[in-house]
């Protein structure tokens, strides 16, 4: 017979394992310590900030600089630190997160991850959902940098890329949810028109199908098609409009080698969500067929090869690389245009652009680097020196500004990795 | 450190429960230790204010019982101290939990500009200071000994799973079990009784509260103007759920962890939704709470032994409007606090709900408290007086959008509408009836269902890990309070 007393013996039984699994295998005895030593740097860095508090204004005190240190100097992370690397390395962290997608699915939970990983929408792929804004900010910054950039003749292009969906009606229809990422774009390009300021929608160059098949559905970053077409359609807009003679035909499809790997990989969206709920991702290579060499240049290394020797890391597709698909590189970054300075071999006479771009732009300036002599990437976000300064000293014919339409209304929030994209000082 | 966080189950909790195993005489000393690191790891800040109210309050518990004595000097004394020890707690709590209030309302009436001080609140200073003060009481009124190690009474004020949110347990039920020769007994058992409910209540708050907690937090932050009818329903009654899941939830898990240690606690919540009237609920929410208004404040007043009707109604509006004050600094709930007096002396007046002697109006009129008690609860979670009532004001004659249901409506419904309705039917007290039916008439049936139950809260923890472990989380909301 099972009692009451019975049960509650099993369940004893169980915690008592469950807690010993969870010690032993994800070796709590050194979290143990580690958290013991923070919580001590917690109180005691608490105690110094106070004191500082006493004689400084708020703004003056550095909470991080005065962090209580361990006897080598080193700071001493925070107790939240501590744990939250303790529950990322758990060993049966997969086996969770795994389990955890299946009841998603079958809960059909699908916006648990609304706000840092987006909604599962009914076709299956993960879109963001994004407030309105005024965009205000945005267009006086860019304004105040045209001006800079007009003093100094240096050409300014704007290029909007958009988001999975190109109508913002799309998720009100399948989810019943308001988001406003493509009417600030249009309030914003509008303004960009009565500025004078040129710029391109990448909308409009990607209406001859769902915008949904430019995208990964497991990750936010368009497909290496996408960010080649972005390309393509980047050198027709400095032709048309920037005085460039880019040849255009190095950019035909039939000049590429495509290769599709099929369920292949697990986009940042499709991480946080789980293989069980939205699958694995396909994955479009292109390589062109036709003779490239290539410098490029990151901190002190330089690279030297053709497309794919320099401009794509092909070690990401491997097999032994992605026997776990929840801990692989990311597929979208195998292409590495998007930070550093490209260097094109073939093309020595043409013309200088500064792409001030994001995570994007990994695929567009590799392939945008085949047309034009170089290409400088550069991400404001990670970017500490002036704008300015670097742009006067470098001999730039164009900068351009390739923004998903992500980074507007970013500066809302403070806390936002993408604060200071729109800072051009 | 949350208790439904991954560090706190694999690694503190562990750690804690080895202390089981060390000789009775020393348990405590580690216990108090590391509900100090527990603190700590919540409230760094606050840690030597913590460590200072505790000593303090110690101290005079302690003071308090030496001088208890037939001398009328030493009675005088010890009701100074008395007032002194309570005063302190109040002046404590009332800083950082009321200034920046007062503050802002003084500035209001008077049109002045005295600065607020933007205090970041203790954790769980409410709780600790009605402990506290229950402590300081029961002694002068001779209702408890206190050992006269002092650690005891430290641990009582700090123990780590009560020192969030509660439950505001006495010192005697505290101590009721907790000698050395019953700590060396049956530690298994007492273990298994206490991991029961730590499952349980682990479950209740990751499975159920913070699910729902998207739904509500979407639901009361949208525009309610034009949110559809049908939406508002289902986000108060998400938020009903949500409240009673997280709660109940965390204090079966901080009465389950103190049984594991020998520490004794009454139950904090038995089914409140299945109240019959809004008196009864009272009884049945928030029970430490409830009995603590009830000793403290509301006896000592008279309570409903009073001569006068105006009396009786005096004292609970002073019961109502503490208990609402003392969930929160702001005007939501000195309101919510003063509807709850009126409800309930309604109850009183009319004599509701013995009065009603037929089934379906008894029916009708619990349904009527729920509701009431759901509009309650939106009161409660409102930024303003304004905006609540606007709330229910629309769930019940419509807003702008003049519209009942929309597709966020059907949206929500098929994300959420399961696990409502799973909520929904074990706010009752399914369980334990079908146990007591079977216990009665089929004993093998009953073996099995209790088999199935207890397999089923195993896979269900599990489950519960995993959401946690996948980042769904989130503070217990009467951390807030």
């Amino acid at each position: 017979m099972i009692s009451e007393k019975t049960s509650q013996k099993i369940t004893g039984i169980f915690l008592i394992i469950i807690m010993i699994l969870g010690y032993t295998w994800g070796q709590g005895y050194k979290f143990a310590d580690e958290m013991f030593e923070s919580v001590i740097a917690d109180v005691k860095t608490e105690k110094i900030i106070s004191k500082h508090l006493h004689t400084n204004n708020e703004k003056d005190v550095n909470t991080m600089e005065l962090r209580a240190k361990n006897k080598d100097g080193k700071i001493i992370p925070p107790y939240s630190t501590i744990a939250n690397d303790f529950n990322s390395n758990l060993p049966f962290k997969n086996e969770m997160l795994t389990l955890n997608s299946h009841l998603l699915k079958r809960l059909n939970l699908r916006e648990v991850y609304r706000t840092n990983g987006g909604v599962v929408l009914p076709n299956g792929y993960v879109a963001g959902v994004y407030p309105y804004t005024s965009t205000e900010y945005e267009t006086k910054q860019i304004e105040d940098f045209k001006l800079f950039l007009d003093s100094n003749q240096i050409q300014l292009l704007y290029v909007n890329k958009p988001t999975k969906y190109v109508d913002d009606s799309y998720l009100m229809e399948t989810m019943g949810i308001s988001t406003y990422i493509n009417d600030n774009s249009n309030r914003f390009l509008e303004k960009l028109d009565l500025l004078d300021i040129k710029y391109l929608d990448l909308r409009e160059q990607m209406s001859d199908q769902s915008s949904f098949n430019y995208f990964f559905r497991t990750d936010h970053h368009w497909t290496v098609p996408a960010g080649k077409l972005a390309a393509t359609s980047i050198a027709k807009k400095l032709n048309n409009e920037f005085g460039y003679n880019i040849d255009l035909s190095l950019y035909d499809d039939e000049a590429f080698v495509y290769k599709e790997y099929r369920n292949a990989w697990l986009g940042e969206q499709g991480k946080k969500i789980g293989i069980p709920f939205v699958g694995l991702d396909d994955y479009v290579s292109i390589i062109p067929n036709y003779p490239t060499s290539f410098n490029r240049f990151t901190g002190d290394r330089t690279i030297t090869g053709t497309f794919e020797e320099a401009l794509v890391n092909q070690n990401v597709y491997l097999p032994e690389n992605n026997q776990n698909p929840q801990n692989a590189s990311s597929w979208h970054y195998s292409y590495l245009g998007n930070n550093g300075r490209i260097q094109n071999n073939n093309n020595t006479d043409g013309k200088k652009i500064l792409i001030i771009g994001d995570s994007y732009d990994a695929v567009t300036n590799a392939f945008l680097a085949l047309g034009v002599s170089e290409v400088q990437g550069l991400i404001l976000r990670n970017f500490s020196g002036n704008l300015r300064d670097f742009i006067k000293n470098n001999d730039f014919d164009t900068v351009i500004i390739s923004y998903a339409a992500i980074m507007l209304g970013a500066h809302d929030n403070e806390n936002s990795a993408n604060y200071k994209m729109f800072d051009f000082e | 450190m949350s208790m439904t966080d991954i560090s706190f189950i694999f690694v503190f909790l562990p750690i804690s429960l080895l202390i089981i195993l060390l000789k009775p005489n020393w348990q405590k000393y580690f216990l108090l230790a590391l509900s100090l690191v527990f603190y700590s790891c919540g409230s760094p800040k606050y840690l030597f204010l913590f460590v200072g109210l505790t000593i303090i309050n110690t101290f005079l518990a302690h003071l308090i019982q030496i001088l208890k004595s037939v001398n009328v000097f030493k009675k005088v004394v010890s009701l100074i101290i008395l007032i002194m020890g309570i005063l302190i707690n109040i002046v404590v709590l009332f800083y950082y939990k009321y200034y920046d209030f007062s503050v802002s309302t003084i500035n209001s009436i008077f049109n002045i500009t005295i600065t607020t001080k933007n205090l970041l609140l203790p954790m769980g200073i409410s709780f600790f200071s009605f402990k506290a003060i229950s402590l300081l009481i029961d002694v002068y009124k001779n209702t408890i000994i206190l050992n006269n190690n002092p650690a005891y009474s430290m641990l009582y004020l700090s123990f780590y799973s009560q020192v969030i949110s509660g439950p505001i347990a006495r010192y005697g039920e505290f101590y009721a079990n907790y000698t050395p020769v019953n700590l060396g007994k049956g530690i298994f058992e007492r273990f298994s009784q206490g991991s029961h409910l730590f499952l349980r209540g682990f479950c209740k708050k990751v499975l159920f509260a913070n699910i729902l907690s998207p739904l509500v937090v979407e639901v009361f932050s949208s525009n309610i103007e034009k949110t559809p009818t049908a939406t508002l329903w289902i986000g108060s009654i998400a938020y009903s759920l949500q409240l009673y899941y997280d709660f109940s939830g965390y204090s079966d898990m901080a009465i389950g962890i103190g049984q594991m240690h020998g520490i004794n606690c009454k139950e904090n919540f038995n089914y409140p939704y299945s109240t019959s009237s809004i008196s009864e609920f009272w009884r049945r929410w928030h029970i430490s709470l409830g009995s603590w208004f009830r000793d403290y404040i509301y006896f000592p007043m008279g309570g409903s032994r009073v001569n006068s009707k105006f009396r009786l109604y005096f004292n609970l509006l002073i019961v109502w409007l503490l208990t609402g004050i003392w969930h929160g600094a702001n005007w939501t709930f000195i309101f919510w606090g003063f509807v709850y007096f009126f409800l309930i002396s309604f109850e009183k007046t009319v004599k509701l709900p013995e009065r009603i002697k037929n089934k379906p109006l008894k029916l009708i009129y619990r349904i009527l408290c729920l509701l009431l008690i759901n509009f309650q609860w939106i009161i409660f979670n409102s930024p303003n007086i304004s905006y609540g009532l606007r709330y229910i004001k629309y769930m019940i004659i419509g807003n702008a959008s003049d519209t009942f249901t929309d597709i966020r409506t059907i949206v929500l419904l098929q994300q959420y509408g399961l696990i409502m309705i799973v909520a929904l039917i074990l706010v009752m007290p399914v369980i334990p009836k079908l146990k007591e039916v079977l216990r009665k008439r089929n004993q093998i049936l009953f073996s099995f269902m209790n088999l199935v139950f207890t397999v089923a809260l195993i896979i269900l923890f599990i489950f519960g890990i995993s959401f946690v472990m996948a980042g769904q989380n989130n503070p217990f909301l009467y951390g807030n309070f």
